[in-house]
């Protein structure tokens, strides 16, 4: 488990990370979201042990990140910003993984390279950045990490690739049980790929969740009755938002579906639907309730 | 010690390094060969014969110069990772300790560089052995390579400690020149200060000398030659500098944030210090136009220059027009400096003028005058040792004549000096005066040609100085006696031939030859110990020693002869070399 207490980090006057606490359980694909500037990738490299924090502390299994070979071994972190060594092919990356990562194996490097179709044997820093991206991808996935982490890893990337990376990494975690952190200023991005989500914002996470939970814990309903009513009508129901436009009424739900419903259905409605929301949704309606707006946030 | 070393990441490290290793081998390798290979071929193509000497040290090492700046290019590039944000947060990131990537880093740039010096000594050695005018012995190459990779050693210190100060190349050069130069730099110019204010403090004698060459071995290969290395003693301090310097870069490496790469220094602080000491020599150029040679125009001229010099450091490294004048102001940091030392140099002018000294003041003298050679020096006892005597212990004189003489000179110096600015002198002779309120004052008078014969006569012939003079070295302060026998013939003209004394025969012959000299008069010392001899002082046949060994005060070479009236010095050697 990657625990995160109190940490602060600053560049000189800036507070990139501000008091932030943050618990990723092992076995997950943790996403972190937020706007630019937030602070995803100074949490990603202090996790990763390349940033001391000036406050706080950052542990792995209660055992310290920063200088500790013995913790940095089982982490993999791929920058948003990639390094390859000059006029270096993936094969030569290949042994310097291989050198520095006890558990990097070739033949998972081989049947990635041939899975993602690069030629290992080319100069990776003349080819494109999305073929870059697969490149950095490959190698961290060959070292068999227990922790990835991934900066802005599906920038740059088509559909395809996309699709493909993120498959690979789903089936890396689950397979070995292994713990992916992806961090993206995309909600849709992430969506179909995470367990739980976490939103940064100016150096502190303001949400955390887990993903299916979020899903479900908020819908949309519209329902309509033939007589005059209010908004008292729904008394006794968690809203988060509510409009009506003549008689029918449309809003936020938090709670248990059925149980809405059945209620609902008790009210004899003339319309009773029930929606579930996008992500975004989920999370617009949620930072509304803690007093952001959305806009500023992503 | 596991965690500080890592031999794949060695490896890693020396792949890493590879292209810029190769660049510097072929270069160092092929500039060391040339003048062996120059020599070789001129000995092959010349048609006169040639006696083979042993190789001499500058025939193999002369190309091996370049290996000081290649060892700050070769930390350069391989710390390059510093100063870009995503190789510094891929190589921070490795499973490694800090330290442990410090130092394999380093291992791998050194492996390069002296791998590299010995391929080159190697390719030397093997011109030397092809070379008929040339005998090949191992310990100029030992010696050679030990110099300089003691040399490298020190170079590298600085550079790594500039790179773990600094977050971009240009500032990384900037601050290894500075670590490197500032201080010689600094030493030069207020040394020319003082000789041009305060010629007659002797500052070889001040807090100075400490950040002389003799002293603040960062000067490194300065005015040195592969003859003229440091002396084995100085060894150990060369390499405990270069040591003491990695420990610094170590700490400085592990302590280091990673994000300061892209940035000129890792903090503000220190990008102050690096930008003043930048300026710091030119402030002082400055201060000498002023102080010096009273001239505004040079002083504000350099000024300026300076300012630009700071400026433009500034917009270099933090390129940002506005920050870079915003800083400006602190251009008065260096001029504050440079006016310091400037100020402390006149201050020290005011005191020495004010202090000379009276005959009753002065209790005893001691005067020398220095040899320079290169910039080091040695130090003779005076203009009769013709040779490099043994070392005098220090002889002091209280003789009234020598002590009036020498008050007189210093006057006469502060007086011409104040008066003029300017001196006369034939030659400079340093004084060590011990005064009488228990106190010593270390002078160097800059006495006219008349003003020195007679002081030195005066101290030459003083009880003190002859006693001392006239002393033979121990028998057991000699390290090797040679014998020469020159004779005329009338027919054939002069004939030489020369023969050292075995080690066996040594204290025996020299008891004989002490015993002898003891029991001549005066003047036949003074003769044995004139050092120069003529065929006709001594009937045509003349037998001279010379003689080295080592004292307390370090090593001489002495020639004395062995005159006629030495009859058993000269049987004792004629029977130990009945032929020559």
């Amino acid at each position: 488990m990657i625990q995160a207490e109190n940490v602060t980090m600053k560049f000189d006057d800036f507070v990139a990370l501000n008091q932030l606490n943050c618990s990723i359980p092992d076995g997950c694909v943790y996403g972190l979201v937020g706007s630019n500037g937030a602070g995803k990738s100074t949490f990603l490299r202090l996790i990763s042990g390349v940033y001391r924090p000036a406050e706080g502390k950052i542990e792995i299994d209660g055992h310290a990140v920063y200088e500790n070979p013995d913790v940095k071994k089982q982490i993999v972190y791929i920058p948003d910003e990639l390094y390859f060594l000059p006029q270096a092919s993936m094969n030569r990356m290949a042994k310097l993984y291989a050198a520095v990562y006890e558990t990097f194996s070739y033949e998972r490097f081989t049947h990635l390279t041939q899975t993602f179709g690069l030629n290992p044997t080319v100069n990776i820093n003349t080819v494109s950045k999305g073929m870059k991206r697969q490149a950095a991808t490959i190698l961290a996935l060959a070292a068999q990490p227990r922790y990835l982490y991934f900066d802005e890893t599906f920038d740059g990337l088509d559909p395809v690739m996309r699709n493909l990376v993120k498959n690979v990494i789903y089936n890396d975690v689950v397979e070995r049980k292994a713990t992916a952190i992806i961090s993206s200023h995309s909600l849709r991005e992430l969506e179909d790929t995470c367990d739980q989500l976490a939103l940064l914002h100016k150096g502190g996470i303001i949400f955390e969740s887990d993903i299916q939970n979020l899903k479900t814990s908020l819908f949309k309903v519209q329902v309509a009755f033939s007589d005059t009513y209010g908004k008292e009508r729904f008394d006794g129901f968690e809203m988060l938002d509510y409009t009506q436009k003549g008689s029918v009424a449309t809003f936020i739900a938090r709670g248990d579906r059925d149980a809405f419903r059945e209620k609902l259905e008790d009210m004899r409605p003339l319309l009773l639907d029930i929606l579930p929301l996008s992500l975004e949704e989920v999370f617009l309606y949620e930072m509304e309730a803690l007093g952001y707006a959305f806009k500023d946030v992503l | 010690m596991r965690s500080l070393f890592s031999a794949k990441l060695y490896v890693v490290c020396l792949k890493k390094c590879r292209l810029t290793g190769i660049i510097c081998g072929i270069l160092l390798i092929v500039c060391n060969a040339l003048l062996p290979l120059w020599d070789l071929l001129d000995t092959l193509a010349g048609s006169f014969t040639v006696t083979p000497v042993t190789v001499d040290r500058s025939l193999i090492s002369a190309g091996l110069f370049l290996l000081l700046p290649l060892t700050a290019i070769m930390l350069l590039s391989a710390f390059f990772y510093l100063f870009r944000r995503e190789q510094s947060d891929f190589y921070f990131s490795l499973p490694h300790k800090r330290l442990c990537v410090f130092l394999c880093m380093l291992a791998a740039s050194f492996t390069w560089l002296w791998g590299a010096m010995l391929l080159s000594l190697l390719l030397d050695a093997l011109l030397v052995l092809l070379n008929p005018s040339t005998v090949f012995s191992a310990l100029p190459f030992l010696r050679t390579f030990g110099f300089f990779a003691l040399l490298s050693l020190q170079i590298g210190g600085f550079t790594s400690l500039a790179v773990t100060l600094t977050g971009t190349l240009l500032s990384a050069c900037v601050v290894t020149l500075v670590l490197r130069y500032l201080v010689p730099i600094l030493y030069g110019l207020t040394t020319l200060f003082l000789d041009e204010l305060v010629p007659m403090l002797d500052r070889t004698k001040t807090w100075l000398r400490f950040f002389g060459p003799t002293y603040w071995l960062g000067w490194g290969a300065w005015g040195l030659s592969p003859q003229e290395d440091p002396t084995p003693s100085q060894h150990p301090v060369v390499a405990g500098m270069a040591i003491a310097l990695y420990v610094l870069a170590a700490v400085c490496y592990c302590r280091r944030r990673s994000e300061m790469a892209e940035q000129s220094a890792v903090s503000r602080v220190l990008q102050q210090a690096f930008r003043c000491a930048f300026v710091l020599p030119v402030v002082l150029f400055a201060a000498f136009w002023l102080v010096v040679r009273k001239s505004v125009t040079g002083c504000i001229i350099t000024l300026l220059f300076a300012a630009a010099c700071f400026l433009v450091y500034e917009l270099a490294t933090v390129k940002n027009v506005r920050r870079a004048l915003k800083t400006a102001p602190l251009f008065v940091l260096p001029v504050l400096c440079g006016a310091l030392i400037a100020g402390g140099c006149y201050l020290t002018r005011e005191l020495v003028f004010s202090h000379t000294y009276a005959p009753d003041e002065i209790e005893s003298v001691r005067l020398y005058e220095v040899r320079q050679r290169g910039l080091f020096s040695s130090h003779s006892s005076s203009r009769v040792f013709e040779y490099e005597g043994p070392p005098m212990k220090l002889v002091f004189t209280g003789d009234a004549e020598t002590l009036r003489l020498t008050s007189d000179a210093l006057d006469e110096c502060v007086r011409s000096f104040r008066e003029s600015g300017e001196y006369e002198s034939a030659s400079k002779i340093h004084a060590v005066i011990r005064l009488r309120n228990g106190h010593t004052a270390y002078r160097v008078l800059l006495p006219s040609y008349a003003e020195q014969i007679g002081l030195m006569d005066a101290y030459e012939a003083a009880p003190e100085s002859r006693e001392v003079f006239l002393r033979l070295p121990q028998a057991e302060e000699i390290q090797s006696v040679t014998v020469t026998y020159t004779y005329l013939s009338y027919t054939d003209g002069t004939h030489t031939a020369s023969a050292k004394i075995p080690a066996e025969d040594l204290e025996a012959f020299w008891t004989c030859y002490a015993a002898e000299y003891a029991s001549a008069d005066e003047e036949t010392q003074l003769y044995v110990k004139k050092g120069e001899f003529t065929l006709q002082e001594n009937r045509n046949h003349l037998l001279t020693l010379q003689i080295t060994g080592e004292t307390a005060q370090g090593t001489f070479r002495n020639q004395y002869c062995v005159p006629i009236p030495f009859k058993e010095s000269r049987q004792y050697l004629l029977r130990l070399f009945p032929n020559e």
